[in-house]
């Protein structure tokens, strides 16, 4: 990762700051249309509305081996997802068929030919600026796990709303740790703080920004509790926005950015600037798991 | 048509047919693997969480065919910060061969030509089989090394189904599978404060002509928002 381990003395520059008043995160693409399609260079709200509806349009009207082809477009159900994801691995991924393919890929193909691979369908939030793409908004994806039938975790994808396949990777063991369970969350969360936490509205989000990048195939855990958004970085980090955090509008953060030249935006450790949603919010970093991440390839002595 | 004009028009993502091309002709690297292709760069997970610069430059640096090289080595010597993008730059010129040339290709608020522009170099360099570094994530706090793709031939137009991306993060690992969408996402939207990669100036002569010639002919696979709607190549009817 490409962080400082300073206290962010760049985020002290902040052109934009402002409170408490602020509603809780994610900021929606609907509470900042004028400033995406400022940013896009389109006309106004309208016609980027219009750009979202053509492209749905595209993917209900496209037809088997189009660019926009999802067999359940829109799906719903996770058997839908399900099989949108098999259609993209088999007709577009891997379509020269398995023979050309090394382990462990090989064995995953074969097993999902023959139903022995098991797909487990998690539906992710979308905090990342991505969420309001100037094609299509969105505000949330599908995760999709893929494990052997003796419950081993083999790989990962992700299915966007539309159908169509995001990206697909074979798991790695720090991606596998890195997956919190919510039944379990309050355990670690009091093991990090030495107190406990009473958690509400846990859900999976991909947020960016973070120092171990809650990216999409490892989303971030997040939660409330005492007033306050929480965020379970790969297990092993645990931040709070704050009442008071300071905020950047994406179009502040492009501007500060580039006045400032590239080192600016570099990631701090303890406080870093993080995407929640159409905004960047500094985060604090309140607790570690410090034997956990060390397991996960951060430095020892920290 | 004036250039800035002509560039203004390209969508991005429209410079595949470039890849494309080239590698059914015959140029570049690993041309017997067909619309799949992968450049056969060698595969480090970075030895610290902070070690994405140091882990690119080692991929490189054996790609190049040149010793294994500690990170902790590379990271002393290229200035022991890397967090700055020109460090980068400036540690592939120090370690590898084909990046000697190596320089911080960025664009700070990039507009779409700007976008194409970095996206056609990219697409050049990977066509010679020179590695290229992006910069990826909106925070722009990462790094990685590219290490091939894949296209279907539609008959009429080329579609970017994939870009293969060894991302030294070991969560990630090798050969991440970006649908092409998701890696314009990933690389270069316009919400970013800056776009940047480095690259072997070598490695993109030519890139502007490419992107002139095969204009209009790529269709962008997959989900991510990197193109509009009517900007990414053949639309169905």
């Amino acid at each position: 990762m490409w962080i400082e381990r300073t206290t962010g003395v760049a985020l002290l520059a902040f052109v934009t700051v402002t409170a408490a008043a602020e509603a809780a995160p994610p900021v929606d693409c609907s509470d900042r249309m004028d400033e995406i399609a400022q940013i896009v260079g389109v006309e106004g709200s309208a016609q980027l509305r219009a750009q979202w509806a053509k492209h749905r349009h595209f993917v209900l009207h496209d037809k088997p081996g189009g660019s926009y082809y999802a067999p359940q477009p829109y799906p719903k159900a996770e058997d839908a997802v399900l099989e949108n994801f098999r259609y993209a691995y088999f007709q577009k991924l891997f379509d020269q068929g398995p023979d050309r393919l090394e382990e462990p890929e090989r064995s995953i193909y074969v097993g999902l030919e023959e139903g022995t691979i098991i797909g487990v369908v998690s539906k992710v939030e979308n905090w990342s600026l991505s969420r309001c793409s100037p094609s299509r908004p969105v505000p949330f994806y599908h995760l999709v796990r893929l494990f052997s039938s003796g419950g081993k975790e083999l790989a990962r994808a992700t299915v966007m709303p539309s159908g169509l396949l995001g990206e697909y990777a074979q798991v790695t063991d720090v991606a596998s740790r890195a997956w919190t369970s919510f039944e379990s969350i309050e355990g670690r969360v009091e093991k990090m703080l030495g107190r406990p936490l009473r958690v509400r509205r846990a859900r999976n989000v991909a947020i960016d920004g973070l120092p171990l990048h809650c990216g999409p195939l490892t989303p971030c855990a997040v939660f409330e509790a005492e007033g306050s958004t929480w965020i379970l970085d790969r297990g092993a980090l645990l931040f709070e926005v704050g009442p008071d955090a300071r905020r950047e509008s994406v179009l502040d953060h492009r501007e500060r950015v580039r006045r400032e030249g590239a080192a600016a935006q570099a990631a701090s450790w303890s406080t870093p600037l993080v995407t929640l949603g159409f905004q960047w919010v500094e985060v604090a970093l309140i607790a570690e798991d410090a034997e956990l991440a060390k397991l996960q390839g951060l430095s020892e002595g920290r | 048509m004036h250039r800035d004009r002509f560039f203004r028009a390209i969508p991005l993502g429209l410079v595949l047919p470039v890849l494309v091309i080239a590698f059914a002709a015959g140029c570049g690297g690993a041309l017997d693997d067909g619309p799949s292709y992968q450049m056969g760069v060698p595969y480090r997970a970075q030895a610290e969480f902070n070690f994405c610069v140091p882990a690119s430059i080692l991929m490189w640096r054996l790609y190049d065919g040149l010793p294994e090289v500690s990170q902790y080595t590379i990271f002393n010597n290229v200035g022991g910060a890397p967090c700055d993008p020109y460090d980068a730059a400036y540690g592939v010129a120090l370690y590898t061969n084909s990046g000697s040339d190596a320089y911080l290709d960025l664009t700070y608020s990039p507009t779409t030509t700007e976008r194409d522009e970095l996206v056609s170099r990219q697409i050049t360099s990977a066509d010679r089989g020179i590695p290229i570094m992006p910069i990826v994530y909106p925070s722009k706090s990462h790094v990685g090394i590219i290490n091939g793709g894949k296209y279907a031939d539609k008959g009429t137009y080329w579609e970017w189904e994939f870009l293969y991306f060894h991302n030294p993060d070991p969560a990630y690992g090798a050969n991440y599978y970006y649908t092409g969408g998701r890696w314009l996402d990933e690389f270069c939207v316009a919400f970013d404060a800056y776009c940047g990669q480095v690259i072997s100036v070598s490695g993109t002569s030519g890139w502007s002509s490419n992107l002139e010639t095969y204009e209009g002919s790529v269709s962008v696979y997959g989900g991510g928002g990197g193109c509009l709607p009517g900007e990414c190549g053949p639309l169905p009817v």
